[in-house]
C-alpha cells in the first residue's frame, strides 16, 4: 500500500518533543529573566551605595565649612579657638603647631592626656585628651604653651565622618606677632573713660635765678637827720627889724629899710657918735669873754662920702677900730683914739677892684688880741661870695684895746647893713659832717643856693654871700647822696648862720637785695610763690616786691622762712620775676638770705606731652603715653578730682589748643584747668550710659548716651548749644566715639538694632554711615588716619567679606568708608567692663583699658593681613 | 534507515540549549557582577581616600620636608611620598613611637591606627623653596604644598 497514516505513536512522540521544546524555551526565557532581575538589583544597590557615599562626603564638607577656627599668640601661649556652627558634633582629632625655627608640636590620641588649658563652651579643664568632640553650636578654646618659641602656624584636624582636616594657619611664614601687655592701674571702681593726645601737664617749675645763695647782706643807713652840733655866733641879726633888741646907737640916724634880702638897717651919719662918726652896736661887753672874734656885715653905700662898715668899741666906748668900705673903693682899717689920741688913724687899706657904690660888699674880719698887738684879718666879698679884697693889719699902740662892743659904723655916709654876725667861728662857712660821698647845699628863703660843697666826711660850705642865711629864719640845708637823691634836709627853726656846725645822723638802716627769677616755656601760670629763707640779727621789717609791686610786708626777727604767694594779677603773661627784698631796722644789722626762689604752677611748653587721660573712679589721671607703651607699671603725672563717678554716663575730652579738659555728666559740660572746674554749658548733658564727649575746634560734641538719638553740640566761640538729630541712629550703652578731623566717628544702633559706624561732620552737620560693624557692641573706638579701631565686648556678627568669627575682645581695623572690618588682634586677656572699655591708638600701639589694666598692644604694620585666617578642607 | 530516536534528539537538543543558555547567563552575570564590584570599590574609595589629612607641610632647614597629618576613624596605610611628581625614596614615617621607611611595598605594610597624628620627613635639596607633596595611601592620596620656613 502506498500511503499510510502516521502511526499514533509518532504523533505522541512529536507531541512530547514539542512539549519538551516549549519547556526548554520557557526555561531559557526564565534564565534570561532571572539574569536581568539579578543584574538590575545589583546595579540599583551599587547606585544607592555610590549616592550614599557622595552624599556623606558632601555632608562632611558642609559640616567642615561650618567649623570656624582661628589662632593667636600672646607671646607665651598659642590660643586656638574653634566654633562648631554645624548641626552635628565634630571630633577634634589632632593638633599641629609649627614654629618659626622649623620645629613642631603634634598632639593626637597617641599622646594620651597632655597639658593644655581647654575651654569647651565655658567649661574649663587643664588636660587635653584627643579626640575631643565639640557639640553643635559650641566653641572650643585650647591654650597651649609655646615653649618659648614663636609659632607660625596652628592647625587642627577634625573628623566629621568621613575625616576632614581643618587647618587654621597664617598665610605667611614670618609673622610679626602682636603682643598684649598689661600695665596695672587698679581702677578703684568700675567704669573708665579715656582721651589721648597733646595735653599740658600741670606742673610746678622753679625759676632760674641770677645769683647764688646764701647771700650775705650788710645794712646801710638810708634815712638821715641833720642836727646842729655847734654854733659860733655870739650874736647876729639880719636887721629885719629896727630897733634891734640889745643894740644901742651912738650918734647917727638909724632906721629900717629894704635890704639885699628882706629888711636892712639904714644908718645915716650925723657926726653924733664916737670920733664924729655914728655907731650902732650890740650893747653887750664881749671883752671879758672873747679876745678873738669874727665879725661880719654886709653893707652898701646909699649916699655920701666917707666909709661904712664894722665898728669895734672898747669897754669905755671912747676908742674904736673901724673895718670899713670907703667910698673911694677901698677896704680900710681905722683906729680912733688909739694910734692917735682923740683922732683917727688908718691902719691899713686895700683897694677893692671894680668897686661900685651900688654894690653890696660883705666885710669879714677877725680880730685877735695878742700880747702886744691887736691883729686884724679882713676880707671883703661881693654878693656872689667872691673875695674882692683882703688885708691884714695890727694895732700895737699902747692904747690898743680888746673890743668890747661890736656894731656898725657910718662916717660921712648913709649906708645899709645886713647879715651882721659876731662869731667865735669863721662865719664864712657852715660845716657839715657825717657825709658819705654826697654833697651839701645851703639854700636861702628864696630857694636859691647860698653855697654848696661836695665829698668828704666833713665839708665846709661857703655862705659868705649870705652869712645870716635868708632872712634869718628860713634857710635850709639839704644833703644829697652821690646819685643826687635827697638824703636829708634841715630846716632851721631859728636860722642858719655862718660858723654853724651840722652833722648828718642816720635814722634808719636798710638792706635790700634783688634777684631775677626766670621761668622758661611758660604757657600759662595759675599760681606762683616766692620761697624765701633768711636770717637777721635784729628785728627788722621785710618788704617783698615782685616786679615792683609790694607783695608782702612782715616783721622779721631772727629766722624767717616762708612761701609767699604772688598775686594772680602779676602772673598774667609773666615769666620773669624781679624779686626785691627790703629790710629795715633802726640799728645796723646783717642778713643772710639762704633761699630765694620763685616757683610757678601752670602749663609749660616743655610739659605739653602726648598724654593718655584716664577717667576712672572719681578722678582723671594724666599718664605719659610715651612711657605707657613701654612701661610695666606707671604712676600718673597728675590727678584731677572730678567729684563724680565714671560709670558710663560721664565722659571726658580735651582741647589741645587751649589745654582745657572737658567732662560731661548729667548736669552739663564742665571745663577744668588747674584753678578748678567750671560749668561750661548746661545746654548739653548726658542722659544715660554710653555718654561721650568730643572736642573739634570750638565745638564740644556731646553724645548723650542711651537712649538718645541726637548729638548735642556746644559752640564755645558763640556760646550756643544745639542738637543735631541722627534720625535712624540711636545711642546705647555701648556707644563709642572718636574724633577724625572735623568729624566725630561713633558707633550707634540703626533702625534694625544693628551696630553701625557713622560720622558727623561738625562743620557741615552731615551724617554719614561708614560701615556696618560686625559686633554686638563696641565699647572703645579710636581713629588713626584711615583706620578705625574698635574694642568690642561680645560676639561679632558676620558680614560680607569677613569670614572669621571670634568671641571675647577683638580689635578691628577698618578703612574709613569701606564696610569691611578685619581682625587685627585677639586681646582675649582683656577683662571686660563692657560699656566702659576704651581704646586709643598711639603710634604703633593700641592702648586699651579694661577692668583692671591698661592693656598695651604692640601692632606691626599690616598686622591685620598677617592675622587673616584661612580654612582648608580636603 | 533507522534514524535517531526523536526522544534522543529532543533530549540532545534540550541539553544543548540549556547548556548554551546557562553558559550565556553565567557569562553575563560575571560581567554584571564585575561592574557591581567595581562600583562598590569605587564608592568605598571615596571613603578611604579621605581617611587621612595633612595638617601642615613645610620645608625646614636644612633641606628636610616635613609633612604632618592625621588619620580619622579608619586606619591608613601610607605607601609612598611623591615630591614634585617624583617618588621620594628616602622618607621616614613616624607615629606613636613607630618608625617606618617609605615607600613600603611589602605584602604586609604597617598601617597607621585611627585618630593618630603622624609625621613624614623626607630629605630635599637645601635650596628647595617650594615642593608639591603627594602622600599615597592604600586606597587614596592626600596632596599639599610645602614652603620653606626658618
Amino acid at each position: 500500500m502506498g500511503v499510510r497514516l502516521l502511526p499514533k505513536q509518532v504523533e505522541l512522540a512529536r507531541g512530547i518533543s514539542a512539549v519538551i521544546g516549549a519547556a526548554i524555551l520557557l526555561a531559557v526565557m526564565m534564565l534570561f529573566a532571572a539574569f536581568y532581575i539579578v543584574a538590575l538589583d545589583k546595579l540599583a544597590t551599587a547606585s544607592q551605595e555610590a549616592l550614599k557615599r557622595v552624599s556623606e562626603a558632601g555632608a562632611s564638607t558642609a559640616t567642615l565649612s561650618s567649623v570656624k577656627a582661628v589662632w593667636s599668640y600672646d607671646g607665651s601661649n598659642v590660643v586656638i579657638h574653634m566654633e562648631n556652627q554645624a548641626t552635628k558634633t565634630v571630633l577634634v582629632v589632632a593638633i599641629a603647631i609649627v614654629y618659626a625655627d622649623g620645629s613642631y608640636t603634634v598632639a593626637s590620641r597617641a599622646n594620651g592626656s597632655i597639658q593644655a588649658f581647654v575651654v569647651i563652651d565655658g567649661t574649663a579643664t587643664n588636660k587635653l585628651q584627643l579626640p575631643l568632640g565639640v557639640p553643635p553650636a559650641k566653641s572650643l578654646t585650647i591654650t597651649m604653651d609655646a615653649e618659648g618659641k614663636r609659632p607660625i602656624s596652628a592647625s587642627i584636624a577634625i573628623e566629621a565622618s568621613p575625616v576632614v582636616a581643618v587647618v587654621a594657619a597664617e598665610k605667611r611664614g614670618q609673622v610679626p606677632v602682636p603682643t598684649a601687655r598689661a600695665v596695672g592701674i587698679e581702677l578703684v571702681a568700675p567704669g573708665a573713660t579715656t582721651w589721648l593726645g597733646k595735653a599740658a601737664i600741670p606742673t610746678t617749675k622753679s625759676g632760674t635765678t641770677n645769683k647764688s645763695y646764701p647771700q650775705h647782706l650788710e645794712s646801710i643807713p638810708i634815712d638821715y637827720t641833720i642836727a646842729r652840733t655847734g654854733r659860733g655866733a655870739v650874736t647876729y641879726t639880719d636887721f629885719e627889724v629896727y630897733p634891734v633888741p640889745g643894740w644901742t646907737a651912738r650918734g647917727g640916724v638909724w632906721s629900717s629899710a629894704s635890704g639885699y634880702k628882706g629888711g636892712a638897717l639904714r644908718g645915716a651919719d650925723n657926726n653924733g657918735g664916737l670920733g664924729g662918726a655914728s655907731q650902732y652896736y650890740y650893747n653887750t661887753d664881749l671883752s671879758q669873754q672873747y679876745s678873738s672874734l669874727w665879725v661880719s656885715a654886709k653893707t652898701r653905700l646909699v649916699s655920701g662920702v666917707g666909709f661904712h662898715g664894722i665898728a669895734l668899741l672898747n669897754g669905755g666906748r671912747n676908742r674904736l677900730y673901724a673895718i670899713v668900705v670907703a667910698t673911694g673903693g677901698r677896704v680900710e682899717v681905722w683906729s680912733y683914739n688909739v694910734e692917735a689920741r682923740n683922732g683917727w688913724q688908718r691902719l691899713a687899706q686895700a683897694t677893692i677892684p671894680g668897686y661900685s657904690s651900688a654894690n653890696w660888699y660883705t666885710i669879714v674880719t677877725r680880730y685877735a688880741v695878742a700880747q702886744n698887738a691887736v691883729n686884724f684879718y679882713v676880707y671883703v666879698y661881693d654878693t656872689s661870695g667872691n673875695q674882692v679884697a683882703s688885708l691884714t693889719t695890727s694895732s700895737t699902740h699902747r692904747r690898743r684895746f680888746t673890743p668890747a662892743y661890736v656894731g656898725v659904723i657910718v662916717d660921712g655916709v648913709t649906708a645899709l647893713f645886713e647879715d651882721f654876725i659876731i662869731s667865735a667861728a669863721d662865719p664864712r662857712y657852715v660845716t657839715v659832717s657825717g657825709l658819705g660821698g654826697g654833697y651839701v647845699v645851703v639854700i636861702d628863703n628864696l630857694g636859691d643856693t647860698v653855697g654848696s660843697a661836695a665829698n668828704g666826711a666833713s665839708v665846709s660850705v661857703s655862705v659868705v654871700s649870705d652869712i645870716v642865711v635868708g632872712t634869718g629864719v628860713d634857710g635850709k640845708i639839704r644833703v644829697y647822696d652821690s646819685n643826687g637823691d635827697l638824703v636829708a634836709e634841715y630846716v632851721a627853726s631859728d636860722c642858719i648862720l655862718g660858723g654853724d656846725s651840722y652833722a648828718l645822723y642816720p635814722r634808719l638802716y636798710s638792706a635790700s637785695f634783688s634777684d631775677v627769677a626766670s621761668l622758661s616755656n611758660v604757657v600759662q601760670l595759675f599760681s606762683a610763690n616766692v620761697s624765701l629763707s633768711l636770717t637777721t640779727n635784729t628785728s627788722t621789717t621785710l618788704d617783698l616786691y615782685v616786679n615792683g609791686t609790694l607783695v608782702v610786708s612782715r616783721d622779721v626777727s631772727g629766722g624767717f622762712s616762708d612761701s609767699i604767694p604772688i598775686p594772680s594779677n602779676l602772673l598774667q603773661g609773666a615769666q620773669v620775676f624781679n624779686v626785691t627784698l627790703v629790710l629795715k631796722a633802726l640799728s645796723p644789722f646783717q642778713v643772710v638770705v639762704s633761699v630765694l626762689q620763685v616757683s610757678g604752677f601752670g602749663y609749660f611748653e616743655d610739659h605739653v606731652i602726648d598724654a593718655h587721660l584716664l577717667g576712672s573712679g572719681t578722678e582723671i589721671r594724666f599718664y605719659n603715653a610715651t612711657e605707657l607703651i613701654s612701661a610695666s607699671s606707671l604712676e600718673p603725672l597728675y590727678n584731677v578730682s572730678t567729684y563724680v563717678q565714671f560709670n558710663g554716663s560721664v565722659a571726658i575730652a580735651y582741647n589741645s589748643t587751649n589745654y582745657v579738659l572737658y567732662m560731661v555728666n548729667g548736669s552739663g559740660v564742665y571745663a577744668w584747668n588747674p584753678l578748678g572746674w567750671s560749668l561750661e554749658t548746661d545746654g548739653c548733658r548726658a542722659v544715660g550710659p554710653g555718654a561721650r564727649v568730643e572736642v573739634v575746634e570750638s565745638f564740644i560734641a556731646v553724645l548723650p548716651g542711651e537712649p538718645s538719638s541726637y548729638v548735642c553740640v556746644y559752640d564755645a566761640s558763640r556760646d550756643v548749644a544745639y542738637n543735631i538729630s541722627l534720625a535712624t541712629y540711636r545711642f546705647y550703652r555701648y556707644t563709642a566715639s572718636a574724633v577724625n578731623g572735623t568729624s566725630i566717628v561713633f558707633t550707634a544702633l540703626d533702625s534694625r538694632g544693628g551696630v553701625v559706624l557713622a560720622s558727623l561732620d561738625l562743620l557741615t552737620n552731615e551724617t554719614r554711615q561708614l560701615a556696618v560693624v560686625p559686633l554686638s557692641c563696641a565699647a572703645g573706638l579710636a581713629v588713626d588716619g584711615s583706620r578705625v579701631y574698635i574694642v568690642s565686648c561680645g560676639l561679632w556678627r558676620g558680614i560680607t567679606g569677613v569670614d572669621r568669627s571670634g568671641i571675647g575682645v577683638w580689635i578691628y581695623s577698618a578703612r574709613a568708608g569701606v564696610s569691611n572690618l578685619v581682625i587685627i588682634a585677639n586681646t582675649s586677656a582683656v577683662r571686660l567692663l563692657e560699656c566702659c572699655d576704651r581704646v586709643e591708638v598711639y603710634r604703633n600701639t593700641l592702648i586699651t583699658v579694661d577692668a583692671q589694666n591698661i592693656l598695651v598692644i604692640d601692632r606691626a604694620s599690616d598686622l591685620e593681613e598677617e592675622k587673616s585666617v584661612a580654612i582648608y578642607a580636603t | 534507515m533507522r534514524g535517531v530516536s526523536e526522544y534522543t534528539a529532543t533530549l540532545i537538543v534540550a541539553i544543548i540549549t540549556l547548556a548554551a543558555g546557562a553558559a550565556i547567563f553565567i557569562y553575563s552575570y560575571a560581567i554584571v557582577d564585575s561592574y557591581y564590584s567595581a562600583l562598590l570599590r569605587a564608592s568605598e574609595e571615596v571613603e578611604q581616600g579621605s581617611s587621612a589629612a595633612i595638617l601642615a607641610s613645610y620645608i625646614a632647614l636644612p633641606g628636610t620636608l616635613v609633612v604632618i597629618g592625621s588619620t580619622g576613624s579608619s586606619p591608613a596605610t601610607p605607601r609612598a611620598v611623591y615630591i614634585n611628581e617624583s617618588l621620594a625614596t628616602a622618607c621616614s614615617l613616624y607615629f606613636n613611637n613607630t618608625s617606618v621607611s617609605l615607600p613600603q611595598s611589602s605584602a604586609t605594610p604597617t598601617p597607621i591606627p585611627p585618630y593618630t597624628a603622624f609625621v613624614i620627613k623626607c630629605p630635599v635639596g637645601s635650596a628647595t623653596e617650594h615642593a608639591f607633596v603627594k602622600l599615597v595611601f592604600d586606597g587614596g592620596e592626600a596632596i599639599a604644598k610645602a614652603g620653606r620656613i626658618g
